[in-house]
């Protein structure tokens, strides 16, 4: 239908996450899809303002045998073990990543600082706008969570990304697995920390009641989806409160714009989007943008970033 | 996908299935697929799936099937539901190194089709490769379809004749399936964006020459 009364206020989703610029609040989590080239290209076409990586490491991982993913309608559970090819080969990937206007951010993995820097150098000399350090996989031994729940840990291995990286974008993924994520977080931020990714998996496991056998080959994974979401929101709020300047990106748990909205509200700045993939595919980022321009426009808003503003509490 | 508890879980090719009865073929390519292949009387496996789709069937055509190594079970499927439908007609080849490896040959002879072997060294039917008794046939007469199942090398060779000959191709791919449920990205088909588990495992000449740009 033609005629003045139905022109739109055109809607700004355009988000912030610290210097990382964002065509929309929604992006692709680490490990989901972003193995490989053509299904990081794939996610962005379908929406993602941003990509996180599969966690790289130095070296070839070849992770666990299936099976490796479990779900049902409240969780999911997963041990994938960290597969990949290493970052050699890794980095001719992220070249192969033709989408200039959004950013590619490289999820390092690593057993040691001195791992965890050389991986974020070569990834970063490979393309990549930013790093986000994976201190939270909770079922791989010497890394991830290991390293990740505990403070002094945490900020030995910002510190020497920082140190071979000092203009780099670094994020720093935590782990729910603790008494107390804002120290995690504090200590990320002193090591140099530009923003915070909040939360990887909830350690956990489950069995085959008729096969009297886990439902996982290693025995355990980490826990995320539905379940994880409000374990994802605490330590958003948690983080938010004891540092109320630094850039939080929420993960846990989005399925719906709802979701999202309660990471705004308790300090978010933008989220990522995993387990919610296996059901409702890629476009969900654009059934999320879609349903994010109709709540701006329902609550007479015309940019994200003042509507986030306005729903803090 | 087979579970063999607490050991491990291989992807598998269901092949035939009535009531509880399940029969399926399990490549022993090491590891995993050793003990699962290893399955004695008693023992529990478990299943989980259907994941992914199969040929696609349309009646009133005709189709040049081509299963080599241990490919042939999606074909049978493909077969079984063929035979069923009017006016269409297959030729079924199968492929192996030697006469001992034509897998699941007298399961189709069972379904009252004919079975073209091809075996590398001649010791049954056609010497020489599957796919080049698939071209000399095709010379003979027309096929609206070519569809095959095997080695990649195969449905390379495959995806070229059926090119050559302007006819439809689909092919049955096979990758590191892990989750089979479309998130751990693991058996992308490098370069398309496309995954093996959720996408295929059976892609169309068209899906591989376009990939997402589609
Ligand atoms: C199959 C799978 C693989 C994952 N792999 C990684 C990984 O490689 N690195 C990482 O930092 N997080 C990984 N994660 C964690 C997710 O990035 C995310 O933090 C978590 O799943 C919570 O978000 P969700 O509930 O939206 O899935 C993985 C999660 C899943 C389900
Ligand atoms: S096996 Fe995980 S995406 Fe296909």
């Amino acid at each position: 239908m033609e005629g003045v009364n139905t022109v739109r206020r055109p809607i700004d989703l355009r988000a912030k996450v610290g210097r990382l610029q964002l065509d929309s609040p929604f992006m692709l989590a680490s490990g989901i899809l972003g193995n490989e080239h053509s299904l990081i290209m794939r996610a962005y076409r379908a929406g993602a303002s941003a990509v996180v990586t599969k966690t790289v490491f130095n070296n070839a991982r070849n992770g666990y045998t299936p099976p490796i993913y479990f779900e049902n309608e409240y969780y999911a559970l997963n041990a994938v073990g960290l597969p990949g090819s290493g970052v050699e080969h890794f980095s001719e990937e992220l070249a192969l990543v033709k989408e200039e206007s959004k950013p590619l951010i490289a999820s390092v993995g690593g057993t040691s600082p001195e791992e965890f820097s050389g991986v974020a150098q070569r990834v970063i000399d490979a393309g990549a706008d930013a790093v986000e350090l994976n201190l939270s996989c909770p079922h791989v031994a010497g890394t991830g969570s290991e390293i990740g729940s505990k403070p002094d840990l945490v900020k030995e291995v910002v510190l020497a990304v920082r140190d071979a990286l000092p203009r780099a974008l670094i994020f720093a993924k935590l782990t729910p697995n603790t008494h107390d994520i804002g120290e995690l977080g504090k200590a990320a931020v002193e090591g140099g920390a530009d923003g915070l990714t909040a939360v990887n998996t909830l350690r956990g496991t489950g069995f085959d009641v008729t096969l009297r056998a886990p439902l996982l080959s290693h025995g355990y994974g980490g826990v995320s989806g539905h379940a994880l979401h409000p374990v994802a929101l605490y330590a958003v709020q948690n983080l938010r409160t004891v540092l109320p300047d630094t850039p939080i990106i929420g993960v846990g748990g989005v399925y719906s714009i709802e979701d999202a909205l309660e990471f705004f509200i308790a300090g978010a700045d933008a989220v990522q989007i995993g387990t919610a993939i296996r059901k409702r595919g890629l476009k969900i980022f654009g059934e999320l943008r879609d349903d994010l321009a109709t709540r701006l426009r329902n609550a007479r808003a015309s940019d994200f970033l003042k509507f986030k503003k306005e729903l803090r509490i | 996908m087979a579970y063999l508890p607490r050991v491990g879980e291989v992807p598998l090719s269901v092949y035939y299935r009535r009531g509880r009865i399940l029969k399926f073929l399990v490549e022993d390519y090491g590891g995993v697929s050793t003990k699962v292949a290893g399955v004695r009387p008693n023992n529990i496996l478990a299943v989980r799936g259907p994941y992914g789709h199969g040929f696609g069937l349309e009646s009133g055509k005709s189709y040049m099937l081509v299963a080599g190594g241990s490919g042939a079970p999606p074909v049978i499927n493909f077969i079984r539901a063929a035979r069923k439908l009017a006016r269409t007609r297959f030729t079924y080849i199968l492929g192996a190194r030697t006469a001992d490896q034509l897998f699941l040959l007298k399961e189709v002879e069972k379904l009252g089709a004919q079975v073209f072997p091809a075996t590398d060294d001649g010791s049954m039917g056609f010497a020489g490769n599957a796919v080049s008794l698939a071209e000399s046939l095709l010379e003979d007469s027309h096929y609206d379809a070519l569809y095959a199942c095997g080695p990649e090398s195969m449905l390379e060779s495959a995806r070229e004749l059926a090119e050559k000959k302007k006819i439809r191709y689909e092919g049955s791919y096979v990758r590191d399936v892990r989750c089979a449920v479309g998130i751990c990205g693991l058996c992308v088909m490098e370069g398309l964006g496309l995954l093996v588990c959720a996408d295929g495992p059976v892609f169309t000449g068209e899906v591989l020459a376009a990939g997402i740009r589609k």
